[in-house]
């Protein structure tokens, strides 16, 4: 695999896999680290949702659904 | 004082099955009832051991911390917390899906270092089975310093072995044995911690690192507490957030490696569901299966509830006759018990066929999982009208009964996202006034088919409901504009694996939802219906016999037949009565809207819940009929001004009472639930005059504009 920058989940491609780094969101990021998303995790985008809503994530295997500012604040590397 | 049955918690993520083990644990023992001072569910059933004592099991909302946002999650933590809450567990049954471990661990930990007794009950026995994931228990047991049971709310796998373990855990033996401890507080921490043991005299050091984090809102601690918890957060600089993250990361960081030594993990996702989903969530066909979906769960209630409705109204009728039958004629009690119990417990009843159907089907909705996907679906829409995606449930849930849909807000976190989901869900037609829309509608239009499939009449109750919708969206859309938050907002939510549905949670879902609306509606529907009776029986002073004695001899005077006779002293006994009285009195504000004073009856006394209104036409116009719709409308369309002698249901009235039926808020239930959901009566108030309102706006247009046009 090309080694890529860190950016955020919303920049990944269409069923590309990679890890997350890190968070930008202090709230956000405690709560998707109780719901085991966790740096480390492999993110997957699935779909978007109609109207360009959300984000249709699959993260180590747990499909999650997340709002655009939420996926933003997710760092992949 | 008595000593008190052991109280058991149920605990889990969301997803891990635990309500599911609940109803299998508990069967037909379960009651819901209220958390003390918020209106949060509360679930409770009686645990049964094997050797034949008993237990009580209180199933708590899912979470996935101790760290909550929604409203329903804060539950957990201000029980858990507080050992003088009576609801404060012996022990905590913690369910966890044994497929998905590594996540659902987080809270288990975080509950041993509460101290509590635990026994952690691996979910999905079966489906680990079938997956062939090797567990090696002991390990697991060992490392979490837990009882471990692997079971299966689905197959009932090892229920009694769980069943055991829960009563070993409350046994009072144990000495304090030391903690496996997952978290090690940094130095800030471990002071503020002790800090506020200090100065509230408790026992753990997490108990009280957890009120430093939740002081604000918790709702045992005195405001004296609150000040002295921030005073030591701001003595030491404390940062919640900044300790969450960093105590959820240590706790990660001791268990996973625990996990994964323990449990032989296999290739996971689940090729089913993204087919299914790659439907079900997809941006055009996603929209258009709601639809569908939302098409024939109402096309399932017109064609399923009719049949049992018909009995019930039979046997309510036989009942009645049979009553009737045994006391003598006409007393005042037998009156009251026929014409006012009786037939008001008949409007209760009949109301359970089509809750019960469509609760069936949101249920079944929710049980397979594709609840979570019209919530994803639709957040971004929902957040144009100031709501979230979660608020699609209370919506949807709000076509049967408004009661529990109000209720079912509670899963969202932002508190202006929840209260306008709370103010508009009333908007969308419940089952409650599918009655007088039946008769209304059978008014307007001829019960015909056109192009071979198109009932009229069901088009037009379609457009009602698309009506209530659209007020509702409108509504939200308007209330966003004055509501203003700056309270963080989230989706955030798990897309569970697509299931079989267990009839069983299914079940207990249509038996819970269905006894709330019985009780809470029911027993104001009651009291109304006697109320009613009253007011429709009797007058001020003899006024009622004083005017039964004139019709009488004007009848006689006339030569009327026996029939017309018996109508004329009908209609002037309820003239002279109180709710002629009544009905009089609003008359010339509902003059605008194209109704008489029988229609004011009709409107005061459905102010109490709409469904009344078919009862109270057929008091007004066959005083001790049953309810029987047809018979209904054929005397409404006989009804006529004794003034002009013009029929009184014409096209524009008909209009204007279905206008406002279909947005009046009339329903004293829901106006109760709405003040306990929201903490005070302003917004019940705002509710109720924002939605009258509505109604009476859009009843004067249609009647005065199609005056102008017939």
């Amino acid at each position: 695999m090309v080694a890529r920058h860190a950016e955020p989940v919303t920049q990944m491609l269409k069923d590309e896999s990679r890890r997350i780094k890190g968070f930008t969101d202090d709230l956000i990021a405690s709560k998707l680290m109780a719901m085991g998303v966790l740096p480390g995790s492999v993110v997957r985008i699935i779909r978007r949702a109609p109207m360009d809503g959300g984000y249709y994530l699959q993260i180590n295997g747990q499909n999650i659904a997340l709002r655009v500012k939420e996926a933003e604040s997710i760092i992949v590397d | 004082m008595a000593k008190r049955a052991p109280v058991i918690a149920l605990l889990g993520n969301p997803n891990s099955g635990k309500t599911s083990l609940f109803n299998l644990l508990t069967g037909l023992k379960q009651r819901v009832g209220n958390f003390p001072g918020v209106t949060v569910e509360k679930k409770e059933g009686v645990l049964s051991f094997p050797d034949g004592s008993t237990a009580t099991i209180i199933d708590f909302p899912g979470c996935y911390s101790l760290y909550p946002t929604a409203f329903d999650e804060k539950i957990v933590v201000a029980t858990l917390t507080n050992p003088h809450d009576p609801n404060y567990p012996d022990a905590v049954v913690y369910v966890a899906d044994v497929t998905n471990l590594e996540r659902h661990l987080l809270l288990l930990t975080q509950l041993k270092e509460l101290g509590l007794p635990l026994v952690l009950a691996l979910n999905m026995g079966d489906i680990a089975e079938k997956q062939g994931l090797e567990i090696n228990h002991n390990a697991l047991a060992n490392a979490l310093d837990v009882p471990v049971v692997l079971v299966s709310a689905r197959t009932g796998m090892n229920l009694t072995t769980l069943q055991s373990a829960i009563q070993e855990s409350i046994r009072p033996v144990k000495t304090t044995q030391k903690l496996k401890i997952f978290y090690t507080p940094s130095q800030t921490e471990e002071k503020v911690a002790s800090k506020i043991q200090a100065l509230l005299g408790i026992k753990r050091p997490y108990q009280s690192l957890l009120l430093a984090h939740h002081a604000d809102w918790l709702p045992f601690l005195t405001e004296k507490d609150r000040e002295g918890i921030g005073l030591i957060r701001e003595e030491h600089q404390f940062e919640p957030l900044h300790f969450q993250v960093r105590e959820t990361m240590a706790r990660y960081d001791r268990f996973l490696p625990v996990i994964r030594k323990v449990i032989q993990k296999k290739g996971n996702s689940d090729s089913l569901t993204d087919r299914i989903d790659a439907i079900a969530t997809h941006s055009l066909f996603g929209p258009l299966l709601f639809l569908l979906l939302l098409g024939l769960i109402f096309q399932a209630i017109f064609a399923w509830a009719s049949i049992p409705m018909d009995w019930i109204d039979a046997g309510f009728s036989q009942l009645t006759g049979f009553v009737d039958g045994l006391l003598p004629a006409d007393t005042w009690y037998s009156k009251l018990l026929t014409e006012g119990i009786l037939s008001g417990l008949g409007g209760i009843v009949i109301f359970i066929p089509q809750i019960a159907i469509l609760f069936f089907l949101i249920g079944l909705l929710e049980e397979v999982g594709y609840m979570a996907r019209a919530v994803f679906i639709f957040d971004k829409l929902m957040q144009k009208f100031g709501m979230n995606g979660r608020s699609i449930v209370a919506l949807v849930s709000g076509g049967a009964c408004a009661i529990p849909a109000v209720m079912s807000a509670r899963t969202i976190s932002n508190w202006r996202e929840r209260l306008i989901t709370i103010m508009v869900t009333p908007l969308i037609s419940c089952s409650a006034r599918i009655p007088i829309y039946i008769i209304l509608v059978a008014f307007i239009v001829p019960d015909r088919t056109m192009y071979g499939w198109v009932n009229l009449q069901g088009a037009i109750f379609s457009g009602l409901y698309i009506l209530g919708a659209l007020a509702a969206l409108g509504s939200a859309w308007l209330f966003r504009l004055f509501l203003k938050s700056r309270e963080e907002s989230f989706l955030m939510i798990e897309l569970p694996p697509y299931r079989l549905p267990q009839f069983r949670n299914v079940f207990y879902t249509v038996r819970e939802k269905t006894l709330s609306f019985v009780y809470e509606a029911g027993k104001i529907i009651l009291i109304i219906s006697v109320i009613l009776w009253f007011g429709a029986s009797y007058g001020p002073g003899s006024a009622v016999d004083k005017a039964r004695a004139e019709a009488m001899a004007e009848a006689e005077f006339e030569g009327l037949s026996e029939e017309d006779t018996e109508y004329l002293l009908n209609a002037r006994a309820l003239e002279a009565s109180w709710a002629g009285h009544l009905g009089r009195a609003i008359e010339p504000v509902i003059r605008p809207l194209g109704y008489d004073w029988k229609i004011g009856i009709a409107l005061f006394t459905s102010f109490a819940a709409r469904e009344v209104f078919v009862g109270t036409m057929a008091t007004l116009y066959s005083i001790g009929s049953e309810d029987d719709e047809k018979r209904v409308r054929e005397k409404l369309e006989q009804a006529r001004d004794p003034n002009t002698g013009k029929k009184i249901y014409t096209l524009p009235t008909v209009l204007s009472l279905l206008m406002f039926y279909a947005f009046a808020m009339q329903c004293m239930s829901t106006l109760a639930v709405v003040k306990k959901e929201t903490g005070s009566w302003k917004w019940p108030a705002i509710q109720f005059s924002f939605m009258t309102g509505l109604a009476y706006i859009t009843a004067y247009l249609a009647y005065n504009i199609t005056s102008m046009l017939v």
